[in-house]
């Protein structure tokens, strides 16, 4: 349910019983930015608003709407999990000018993009920016106050005009259409089982998500910026968005506190040491005019940092500096869209004056200011500037922005307080010469949204566009072992596809919202939680539809699943043709491979007679893997070159190498007749070509049906570094045998994905379909309801309409149709009605046909109501037959 | 005197044939939901005026005047309605609908034009 209005503003008590009411005053408001405008914020109730132009409130030409929203997947029918991707698309009906009389007024003409006298004429009208507000209007006539929720954020997909009955329709999509990016993610060898380098990234389909969303401006903390030298988003896993794996390493002591297999990167105690610059700041090399190092780090903590609630009036958190008692109150409870926090920022500057100062306002909601001097009557109380709303949800940011000279230390202490969790985080900054130390101890565990280095010379927050979060997701449930690039060989997917096949892969969801955010869900957000609202037969409900079938049963669940190998080092390519370079000539080799390579060494050695020893490479040997080549001064093997010069660039599966020639004469890239110390080369080798390339293949397992029938047994361990074959497929299997027994076996196989890496993962998967769906659960669709604006996907109601049918239950909504029509009279079928699609949240509390062990209540007959007699239905049935 | 303008907001205004009588409810455009229970919801978009103009025999000649109104003679609308009694407020209005039952020639009986609010 959207709690808070177009801008934020919390939904008045009018507004909801307006919702819920018998008379309702609905208003709404359609813009389109026909021209454009990069920063375009309408305002429903003044009409205009940032970068809005004449013209762009269409509201005065609509004649209904038709929205839809849908989340479909490859569950089967009627089963109680839905999962897959939503869809949200509008339909509107244009009319002409209501007030206008001129021939340019009518709707043929209005929207033809032939007429010159339109002002509409000559816009880029496909694709531009549809708005669509939707609410009650609590005042009264002589004094309206239409408050709005935000209905529809899309695109605009067609304009169709029809000239004989002068209307048109505008078609418009939701920004899923607009994530066409192919995205190509870089190479993460993340499962534990790799051990290389003994570095555990650990990641879960939520980082890739997050990445390919990331790529689009769809952003649930901040991105890079222009100063960013290293930024780890945490969201999934370890591995930086921006900045090295070394990087994370070297100030983030990464496998001392992160867990194999993390579900979500967690700080706890064995963090004290901190986030450590140590080697940071040197490289950095910044600094301001009176020679002061700069550096800058944010720290987002996650939404999941559940901070006190300051009070049911006042909920907020509480940030408390313990020695100078300035404060700040974030106010706000979880919200729908946006996830990212307000924040606060502190710089300390101890080169000037002992300061510290939370002096940034963001999104214009917290401005805070502090002195460091102890007197309290320079401390400046953060305050908020009346436009925290609750949907901001709990999480806070904190920034340090250190500038240090060369004498001075500090020391800075401060609190986060809430009503559950206390939080101690002391910052402690040493000064030396090479060494700028910076940590913040918590003594609880704290998820840890991203860390963020820059090498901003000022304290930038003012200068910062860090937009609300326009993007939220769930913690992933599928493991991820690896994960690859696109091949530069083959066609990749958009973002859309991308994020879509993975949650798909896991039973999740991913949607858009009507204000343009994204939102992932995995399978258990879906189905868990309470209530956001009662839908009732009095008020609400107008018709509604069960069924049961056999087709929602699913009682035997498979999911094979797709481990990869990574191949010990060794040759991953080997050139079969001379190559010739003229003198002081540099040519660059564009290597393609059928499956990725990680560890290629940049280095080239000249191979020695007998040749690489590649065993020696793997265990403690791999700083040892090396690229080789000979080169000779005729084609067909001369006298040898050894002084060819080589630059490495990996690019996944693409290797290219550029070589150099420095000498005055041409060299061929083959054996020469002897080595460099005058050792004969032996003849077969002679003139052969020698360039190749050394790597570690990363490769996906071979089909099962490879694997002889019978004998196929499932690797425990694949993936395991020196495994010098692929290794089969497996399979998690998951069988109810209770529910196969009563209503037969119900299969169904999970699709394969290549997100579906980790047997545990896959277990789980396949368990938690079975446990949900092995029991006839009915559905209740389609419901046909007394239109809320309020409604949303995943919304969990209350589904009471027991007076006519006993159906008591919670509901989740996976579609909703949304129309707005007027019936001239008012007195037809109109106004704001919904069809909504609904899966139960939990099997019924009465009994289930066939469910001979169910013992709960309505489980023995004479507990059981009369059966109704359908001829006393609500409508008064008339009878066919005798009584 | 009831006075139409197809003009924007005043312009020339033309006199329509004198009405017998004029109606002028205010309307509801929404619509009513029936819940399961039997409540019903009423969804208001707008409220708005509906003018019934009855007319009594009418002269050919005055006829076309009025069906002027409704053919598109005088454009597509919507067009100014001066409201004898409040004509200091013109309404901008629609035409919904006119009626004619009249089967004489050369005269016109039953003419009802109905308007209303934009």
């Amino acid at each position: 349910m959207q709690a808070s209005g177009w801008d934020g503003t919390p939904l008045s008590s009018g507004f909801n019983a307006m919702a819920s009411g018998y008379v309702r005053q609905i208003v709404f408001k359609v813009f389109v930015n026909w021209t454009r405008q990069a920063a375009w914020t309408p305002n429903p109730v003044t009409g205009s608003g940032t970068g809005v132009q004449a013209g762009d409130d269409i509201t005065q030409y609509v004649l209904s709407m038709n929205e839809q929203r849908d989340i479909t997947g490859d569950t089967p029918d009627g089963a109680r999990l839905v999962t897959g991707q939503g869809v949200a698309s509008i339909s509107i009906d244009l009319g002409g000018s209501p007030t206008s009389s001129a021939a340019s007024g009518m709707a043929a003409m209005l929207w033809s993009p032939f007429a010159s006298a339109s002002p509409y004429y000559g816009r880029k009208r496909i694709g531009a920016q549809v708005a669509v507000f939707v609410g009650f209007d609590t005042g009264t006539i002589a004094s309206p106050h239409p408050e709005y929720v935000t209905k529809f954020t899309g695109y605009v997909r067609s304009l169709n005009l029809s000239a004989d009955n002068s209307r048109a329709t505008l078609e418009a999509l939701d920004p899923s259409d607009r994530l066409r990016q192919v995205i190509n993610f870089p190479m993460v060898l993340s499962g534990d089982a790799f051990g290389i380098d003994n570095q555990r990234w650990g990641m879960n389909s939520q980082w890739p998500i997050d990445y390919a969303l990331r790529q689009n401006g769809y952003l649930t903390s901040p991105g890079v910026r222009a100063n960013s030298l290293f930024l780890m988003t945490c969201h999934g896993s370890l591995w930086p968005e921006y900045g090295t794996g070394q990087d994370c390493f070297a100030y983030t002591y990464a496998d001392d506190f992160v867990s194999p297999r993390l579900t979500r990167p967690y700080f706890n105690d064995r963090f004290g040491d901190g986030l450590g610059m140590a080697n940071y700041a040197p490289e950095v090399n910044t600094f301001d005019a009176t020679q002061r190092r700069q550096i800058q780090a944010e720290y987002h903590f996650g939404q999941n940092m559940r901070l006190g609630i300051g009070g049911t009036a006042t909920p907020g958190i509480q940030l408390e500096f313990r020695d100078y008692s300035p404060w700040l109150i974030v106010s706000g409870a979880a919200g729908d869209d946006n996830s990212m926090m307000d924040i606060a920022a502190i710089t300390i500057d101890p080169g000037i004056s002992q300061s510290v100062t939370i002096q940034r306002r963001f999104d214009g909601k917290i401005a805070l200011s502090v002195q460091l001097d102890g007197n309290a009557a320079n401390d400046t109380v953060i305050t908020s500037n009346g436009s925290i709303t609750n949907s901001d949800p709990p999480g806070i940011y904190i920034g340090a922005h250190l500038r240090l000279n060369s004498t001075t230390s500090v020391t800075a202490t401060f609190n986060i307080n809430g009503r559950i969790e206390t939080v101690n985080a002391t910052l402690t900054i040493p000064w030396a010469n090479t060494n700028i130390g910076f940590g913040w101890f918590l003594n609880y565990w704290m998820g840890v949204r991203d860390i963020h280095i820059t090498n901003d010379n000022t304290p930038n927050w003012a200068s910062q566009t860090w937009n609300a979060a326009n993007s939220s997701l769930s913690e992933g449930l599928n493991e991820l072992d690896v994960l690859l690039p696109t091949k530069q060989t083959e066609q990749g997917l958009d973002a859309w596809s991308t994020v879509s096949d993975i949650a798909n892969a896991e039973f999740g969801a991913a949607w858009f919202t009507e204000k343009g955010s994204v939102l992932f869900r995995n399978r258990r957000a879906l189905l868990k939680g309470g209530y956001d609202l009662a839908l009732t037969g009095a008020k609400h409900v107008k018709s509604v539809e069960t069924s049961e079938t056999v087709d929602s049963i699913v009682n035997h669940a498979t999911a094979q699943l797709t481990p990869y190998v990574v191949q010990p080092y060794s040759w991953v390519w080997a050139s079969s043709s001379q190559h010739g370079l003229h003198s002081h000539e540099t040519i660059t080799t564009r290597i393609v491979l059928d499956d990725p390579a990680y560890g290629v060494p940049t280095t080239f050695t000249w191979v020695p007679i007998g040749g690489i020893n590649t065993s020696s490479w793997n265990g403690s040997g791999a700083a040892n893997a090396t690229n080789g080549y000979r080169a000779s001064r005729t084609p067909e093997g001369g006298a040898p070159v050894t002084n060819l010069q080589f630059v490495v660039s990996v690019l996944t599966n693409v290797i290219e190498v550029t070589v150099t020639n420095p000498n005055a004469f041409p060299v061929y890239m083959v054996s020469p007749t002897q080595d460099g110390s005058g050792n004969p080369i032996p003849a077969a080798s002679v003139g052969q070509p020698m360039f190749q390339v050394a790597g570690r293949l990363v490769q996906a397992a071979a089909p099962i049906a490879a694997v002889t029938e019978g004998t196929a047994t499932q690797q425990a361990n694949a993936g395991a570094i020196g495994v010098s074959t692929k290794t089969t497929s497996q399979t998690a299997d998951t069988l109810d045998s209770t529910s196969v027994a009563d209503y037969g076996e119900q299969l169904y196989p999970v699709p394969d994905s290549i997100w579906i890496q980790h047997a545990e993962s896959a277990q789980d998967t396949t368990n938690e379909l079975v446990a949900e769906l092995a029991l006839p659960i009915p559905t209740v669709q389609p419901i046909e309801l007394v239109g809320n604006p309020c409604l949303q996907l995943s919304d969990r109601g209350l589904l009471d309409t027991s007076l006519v049918n006993g159906l008591s239950q919670g509901a989740y909504v996976v579609g909703i149709t949304t129309d707005i029509t007027a019936d001239p009279s008012g007195t037809g079928e109109g106004g704001l009605a919904q069809t909504v699609q609904a899966r139960m949240t939990a099997p019924p509390g009465a009994w289930i046909l066939g469910d001979q062990d169910y013992t709960g209540a309505g489980a023995t007959h004479s507990s059981l109501s009369r059966l109704p007699d359908p001829a006393h239905g609500i409508t008064g049935t008339t009878r066919l037959g005798h009584i | 005197m009831t006075t139409v303008s197809a003009g924007a907001s005043g312009g020339t205004y033309t006199n329509l044939p004198e009405a017998e009588s004029v109606s002028r409810p205010i309307s509801i455009v929404g619509g009513v939901q029936t819940t399961l229970y039997g409540n019903t919801v009423q969804d208001i978009f707008a409220r708005k005026h509906t003018f019934t103009l009855n007319f009594g025999l009418l002269t050919d000649t005055e006829f076309i005047l009025v069906k002027g109104w409704m053919d598109g003679t005088n454009g597509p609308g919507p067009f100014w309605l001066k409201d004898p009694r409040d004509t200091a407020n013109p309404k901008n209005v629609i035409v919904l609908g006119l009626t004619d039952d009249s089967p004489m020639s050369g005269w016109r009986d039953g003419v009802t034009l109905t308007l209303q609010e934009v």
